[in-house]
């Protein structure tokens, strides 16, 4: 670099008073936190509830019915006539994490409703048009009635969020692929950093579908079996859904309210390989950069984080360049503690951001993780020793990270500290 | 703990897509929405005087209400013509919303934040603030900012029926802009910021912009009436912001489904 980087660190706490979770390692943040402790695999055939397929790869499905009890009590009170046809099922399982967090966050709906509220979600199959049914008709020649068309301009998940919870504000859904839903959590700290927004809605969501499931099998990228992320032997990863949703507010909005902060997202970075059109850079580039910038956000470039929650799918590709990258970055390998969490969840996409972030300042807050589900045996090509599933860790700080990488070479990383 | 933010190149890309000589070999495979991200934001970037900047000190932020929907159609006619396990690994790539900023990003050789957003009002404009705002704290010393759509069969079927009408208003198109801190670059006009206001509309509003007009001066009293028409709307004004009288201006857009203000400065 030349020098002429004049990063300006946001400076501003940016709390974490509420986090919410959906997925097929569990139901909410707690259940999620404890299978993680349990190394329960939820990975089974994709369920008819879902699609039918004649593939058999299997995913990380979450419950057939993923409104949450939470969520309807939630939209009682914000939108009577809601009715959970009217969305998808990204948009319900966004709403049903959204709940859990501003539950937490101890947020009432009169409060939500007079403030300004952004809203920033990842997702990848959330945003496309998926109805086979219209698509057919319509290739056939025929004029299908428009509903399907109607549904999905209706089913931006922000928006939809938005018009669900009756706010007003700043609302984006961030395509970033896999790394949608670290960088929509980033987009909402800088949201509130440069006073766009009284208090925002951040993370991602994710339903299963067919066209990703068939996509990602084109690719040869998914694992026959439950995968095994770092592991010796790891073929692949597996397709999840779910969503991870964060509540986040300026230092003085919480205190005001009088809510403890859970912990504060303290730096954010974003880089690109600039590589390869699906396949990350083999040392990790822009990992890197990523990594660089969400140290120099932060204002501590020469933090030793006390957790690193990986991307980790279980590909032979990303778990090479990930490693590679956190070595270079971080020297003093003996000392990392890094885990990936898709043995649990599988990958989420556009979700995974979200609950990787929620995941990270939950050990973070209990001084404690649990090791890599799946992962039973080390890769030794790798570059650093993630934990292995049996080798649960205290932690020996507040600080970790939570990173991810994706499709067209972007990559994300959030540092996060939890309250003591 | 911010500064100033020149637009400091615009391009627009209006219809047929002319792919430079100098990207054509490594354009050949792509679909036409990453093409025309490419090309605007290309043609954008190649106006701009020989610098020194580092890769990592550029960023991409493309916004889009539809992404490459021709793509998607095709992925998914393959899905059901042919059957599952049949997919083109290239076409599931490529229908990725953000595969278009990968190939800017690679093409074009930036190495700093990436970002692809989607909503169906004002894509450009969400994108255009998280470019100003990187600039704006040191974070990058130039965004390009990409707004793109380039439609589909399907989706102007739907615009007909929608509105009963014969034909659609639009033409597959891109902008591109460039954002650099004031004091470095010379450019058009200063943006100062932008404020966005979303309303509940019917979605189908969202797509035929049912009451989208701009205010402001050397903005037209009427645009078409097509997703991309605000954007080239702006960006011709913006091309010629040194010949309106004033040279503070506040420009507004109003629709059904919400409201924007762009402010500028000379």
């Amino acid at each position: 670099m030349d020098g002429r980087i004049n990063t300006v660190s946001s400076s501003l706490p940016v709390a974490v008073t509420g986090v919410g979770c959906l997925s097929g390692g569990g139901a909410d943040v707690e259940r999620l936190w404890r299978n993680l402790g349990r190394a329960v695999v939820n990975c089974h055939p994709v369920p008819g509830y879902l699609f039918n397929t004649v593939l058999d790869y299997p995913v990380f499905a979450a419950p057939a019915d993923c409104f949450s009890e939470r969520a309807c009590r939630l939209v009682v009170e914000t939108s009577p006539q809601f009715s959970r046809e009217s969305v998808s099922r990204t948009v319900l399982l966004a709403c049903s994490a959204a709940a859990e967090a501003l539950i937490q966050a101890g947020v009432s709906v009169p409060y939500l409703q007079s403030v300004r509220v952004g809203i920033a979600l990842g997702t990848t199959v959330g945003c496309t048009f998926h109805n086979e049914e219209y698509f057919s008709a319509w290739q056939k020649g025929l004029a299908p009635d428009l509903g399907p068309i109607q549904f999905h301009l209706a089913g931006n998940v922000a928006s939809a969020l938005h018009r669900i919870l009756g706010t007003s504000g700043p609302s984006a859904v961030i395509n970033n692929a896999c790394a949608s839903g670290t960088d929509a959590i980033g987009v909402a700290r800088n949201w509130l950093a440069t006073g766009q927004c009284d208090i925002a809605i951040a993370g991602g969501a994710d339903a299963l579908s067919r066209v990703a499931y068939n996509g990602f099998a084109s690719l040869m990228l998914v694992d026959k079996e439950a995968c095994r992320p770092f592991n010796k032997n790891r073929q692949g990863l597996n397709l999840g859904e779910g969503a991870g949703v964060m509540v986040l507010e300026r230092q003085e909005s919480s205190f005001s309210r009088q809510v403890q902060p859970l912990g504060w997202v303290r730096g954010y970075g974003c880089a690109a390989d600039a590589w390869h059109p699906t396949a990350p850079h083999p040392e990790g580039r822009g990992l890197k950069a990523a990594l660089r910038q969400a140290l120099r956000d932060c204002g501590s470039e020469k933090l030793v984080p006390a957790l690193i929650n990986a991307h980790g799918t279980g590909t032979k590709a990303n778990d090479k360049a990930e490693t590679a990258a956190l070595a270079a970055i971080f020297p003093q390998t003996e000392e990392l503690v890094v885990v990936s969490t898709k043995g649990l969840t599988g990958h989420t996409l556009g979700a995974a951001g979200g609950i990787e972030a929620i995941l990270t300042l939950i050990a973070l807050r209990a001084g404690f993780t649990p090791g890599t589900v799946g992962c039973l045996e080390s890769d030794l090509e790798l570059s650093l020793r993630p934990l292995i599933q049996t080798d649960n860790r205290q932690l020996a700080g507040t600080w970790g990270i939570s990173q991810s990488l994706a499709f067209g070479g972007g990559n994300a990383v959030l540092v996060i500290e939890a309250a003591s | 703990m911010s500064g100033p933010v020149t637009v400091s190149a615009v391009n627009q890309l209006i219809g047929n897509c002319v792919v430079p000589e100098q990207l054509a070999r490594e354009l050949r495979r792509a679909d036409l929405f990453i093409q025309m991200a490419v090309t605007s934001a290309y043609s954008a970037i190649s106006g701009l005087p020989a610098d020194k900047l580092h890769p990592e000190e550029i960023g991409v932020f493309i916004g889009t209400a539809y992404g490459p929907l021709e793509t998607n159609f095709e992925l998914l006619g393959s899905l059901i013509n042919e059957g599952e396990g049949q997919i083109s690994p290239t076409l599931f790539s490529h229908s990725v919303y953000n595969a278009a900023a990968g190939y800017v990003a690679r093409l074009l050789e930036i190495r700093g934040p990436v970002m692809t957003i989607t909503n169906y009002g004002w894509p450009f404009l969400i994108a255009l603030e998280e470019g100003r705002v990187a600039v704006s704290t040191g974070r990058i010393a130039r965004a390009v900012v990409i707004g793109v759509e380039t439609y589909s069969e399907l989706l102007a079927d739907a615009y007909r029926r929608f509105l009963q009408v014969d034909t659609v208003p639009w033409e597959r198109s891109a902008v591109a802009w460039v954002l650099e801190p004031a004091g470095a670059a010379k450019g058009f006009c200063r943006l100062q910021g932008i404020n966005l206001c979303e309303y509940e509309a019917q979605p189908a509003d969202l797509l035929t912009r049912r009451g989208e007009t701009l205010t402001g001066c050397g903005l037209p009293p009427e645009i078409p009436r097509h997703p991309m028409a605000y954007a080239i709307a702006l960006s011709e004004a913006i091309s010629s912001y040194d010949k309106l009288p004033a040279q503070q201006h506040c420009w507004l857009i109003n629709a059904s489904f919400g409201r924007a203000e762009i402010n500028l400065a000379g």
